[in-house]
């Protein structure tokens, strides 16, 4: 029990019959950076929606640094310390960056923050007084990081935030997750690029049909058979 | 409460705030917003002298304030509510029978209208929990209800049922009048107030993608809850307004749908979500309306038909969306010829 800033308990959750998530766990500590990954379909997004408050669960419970927010509203969740970024980005797109940051500084943040440094950790300063829809996919996906990061959270998950990026992109977000990390923040990343989560996590869940099957370092995980089978044999 | 601190502490904002505030008083937005608030009273203020219709003045100072509430609610939420007007007439009714019930001045009464319609907001709002045209419809449908329970013989006793309201006793012509100002200038006020505010900032996130709103700490309910309280209790205070002027009148008059019809066109027309769209809207149209349309009503209702169909589905933000436009693109041209 000690410790773990995020619980996630035998947490279901079906869509007309279908469980996307059957009784899955997840663990995360303050500071950790967890992978989180497994074929498509599996139940990633999934999970970081019921986390994050977008789906209710059908069963199973999720406690934020020992507290129940099973049942809380998104909104609730946020003021206590998760958030998000999504796979398919979704900015408040007809406000500039600026206003982005600002609503989620002033309704979800805590007084002594700097909204500037938000726009400086995600690199978007020379876009601040764009038009949310203007920017290009990649920033896009660093303005949910931003918006999530103004909110001031204790647990962060994002959602395939290097899909689509070189090389060179995917090592400066590796630094900006680190250093998001080190902040004490407990961040759980979604992504399918191995290379990228080796540098990164300290350790991976994988996940096959809405059930985790493997937990551990990245080197373990492919060499476990199931794993093998799970990304290999589908 | 040992919070890590992702970001650093604000350092030197207190300057940068003020620089801020001083910046955005002297943008255009805030001349234009003055202006919306300021031309409308002092015109009104002074019409009488020029005019001597004062219940065609008034009439359409109300319409100015439903359009206003219509901005509220439909222009900074979405929720287009063709039942608007039973919060009218419930303003009208509450307004009337606190002044025979109570007997308290018209002033205060108007005031208790606006308060009974904001409480009636509260209770319906799980109404907000329905989407686009059912929203719609089932405000139209309790706007209707109320209408059934107000006009209904049996609450002769309390309601006077569809025999009517009569407050001839308290008739004042300039009383009246000069809360008519009061209720346009305030209603203006709220829209501009709400639009600079935190709530302002809330719902136009809402508007854009109420996901990503709760995900910045928005209590996306809760937001929209005070828009729609807000937006009635404009319309209370107008239908109490409208029952001072006019003193006596049936139920039919202050729950007819087509009061909700004309502020929606009205505030479409003008455009919603700015300040100045619903005023000209209402001038330009009920101006209209009262010049030709108070003989032939039948080719008004489908005039205005035909703009709440065209102006939703084309032109969503109205004249005062083609004027900005029309304004952008002449500064492009200047700015192209200057390069
Ligand atoms: N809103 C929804 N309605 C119905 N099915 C859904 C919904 N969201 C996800 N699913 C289904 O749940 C499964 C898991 O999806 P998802 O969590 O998006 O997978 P992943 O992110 O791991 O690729 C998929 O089969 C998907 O079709
Ligand atoms: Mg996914």
């Amino acid at each position: 029990m000690a410790g773990y800033m995020l619980e996630v308990e035998g947490v279901v959750k079906s869509f007309d019959g279908f469980k996307a998530l059957n009784g899955v766990n997840l663990s995360v500590e303050k500071g950790e950076i967890v992978g989180l990954v497994g074929p498509n379909g599996c139940g990633k997004t999934t999970l970081v929606n019921v986390v994050s408050g977008i789906y209710r669960p059908d069963m199973g419970k999720i406690c934020l640094d020992g507290k129940d927010i099973t049942h809380m509203p998104t909104h609730k969740r946020v003021l206590h310390g998760i958030n998000r970024t999504f796979q398919v980005p979704k900015p408040l797109s007809d406000m500039t960056v600026e206003e982005n940051i600002d609503l989620a500084w002033h309704f979800g943040g805590k007084d002594n923050l700097a909204r500037s440094s938000v726009l400086e950790r995600t690199n978007l300063s020379e876009t601040k007084y764009k038009v949310a829809s203007m920017l290009t996919a990649a920033q896009q996906k660093r303005l949910d990081l931003a918006r999530a990061l103004a909110t001031n959270p204790k647990v962060l998950f994002v959602d395939e935030l290097g899909a689509g990026l070189s090389p060179s992109e995917l090592s400066d977000i590796a630094t900006m997750l680190k250093e998001i990390a080190d902040t004490g923040v407990a961040l759980v990343v979604v992504e399918h690029l191995l290379g990228f989560l080796e540098s990164l996590t300290s350790r991976v869940v994988v996940l096959d049909a809405g059930k985790e099957i493997f937990e551990g370092r990245l080197k373990e995980a492919v060499k476990d058979e199931r794993v093998i089978e799970v990304f290999l044999g589908g | 409460m040992d919070r890590p601190t992702v970001i650093d502490t604000v350092k030197g904002e207190p300057k940068e705030r003020q620089r801020f505030v001083f910046k955005q008083l002297l943008k255009r937005k805030n001349v234009v917003d003055l202006l919306g608030l300021l031309i409308p009273v002092v015109a009104f203020s002074f019409a009488p002298h020029f005019y001597s219709n004062e219940i065609l003045l008034i009439s359409m100072m109300i319409y100015i304030a439903l359009a206003q509430g219509v901005n509220v609610i439909y222009g900074l939420t979405g929720y287009l509510p063709f039942g608007y007007v039973g919060f009218y007439g419930v303003g009208a009714y509450g307004t009337s029978l606190a002044i025979l019930d109570l007997h308290v001045a018209p002033e205060i009464a108007i005031v208790i209208g606006g308060l009974v319609s904001a409480i009636l907001a509260l209770v319906l709002t799980p109404l907000l929990k329905l989407s686009g045209s059912y929203f719609a419809i089932a405000t139209l449908a309790t706007a209707e209800a109320l209408y059934a329970l107000i006009a209904n013989p049996s609450l002769k006793n309390i309601t006077q049922g569809p025999y009517g309201i009569n407050i001839g006793a308290v008739y004042s012509s300039g009383g009246s009048y000069v809360v008519a100002v009061v209720l346009l200038g305030l209603s203006i006020l709220t829209v501009v107030v709400i639009k600079r505010s935190r709530l302002g900032l809330a719902l136009r996130a809402i508007r854009n993608d109420p996901v990503s709103a709760s995900l910045s700490g928005v209590n996306v309910v809760l937001e929209r809850t005070k828009a729609w309280v807000v937006a009635a209790a404009i319309a209370g205070l107008a239908g109490g307004v409208f029952a001072w002027t006019i003193t006596i009148f049936y139920p039919s008059a202050v729950f007819d749908i087509s009061i909700s019809v004309f502020a929606i066109v009205f505030a479409l027309f003008g455009g919603v979500g700015t300040t100045f769209g619903p005023i000209v809207g209402a001038v330009v149209l009920y101006g209209l309306y009262s010049y030709i349309g108070v003989t032939q009503p039948q080719y008004f209702q489908l005039i205005f038909g035909v703009i709440i169909v065209i102006f939703v589905l084309f032109l969503p933000k109205g004249v005062a969306g083609i004027a900005n436009a029309l304004i952008r693109r002449f500064r492009m041209r200047t700015i192209r010829e200057e390069a």
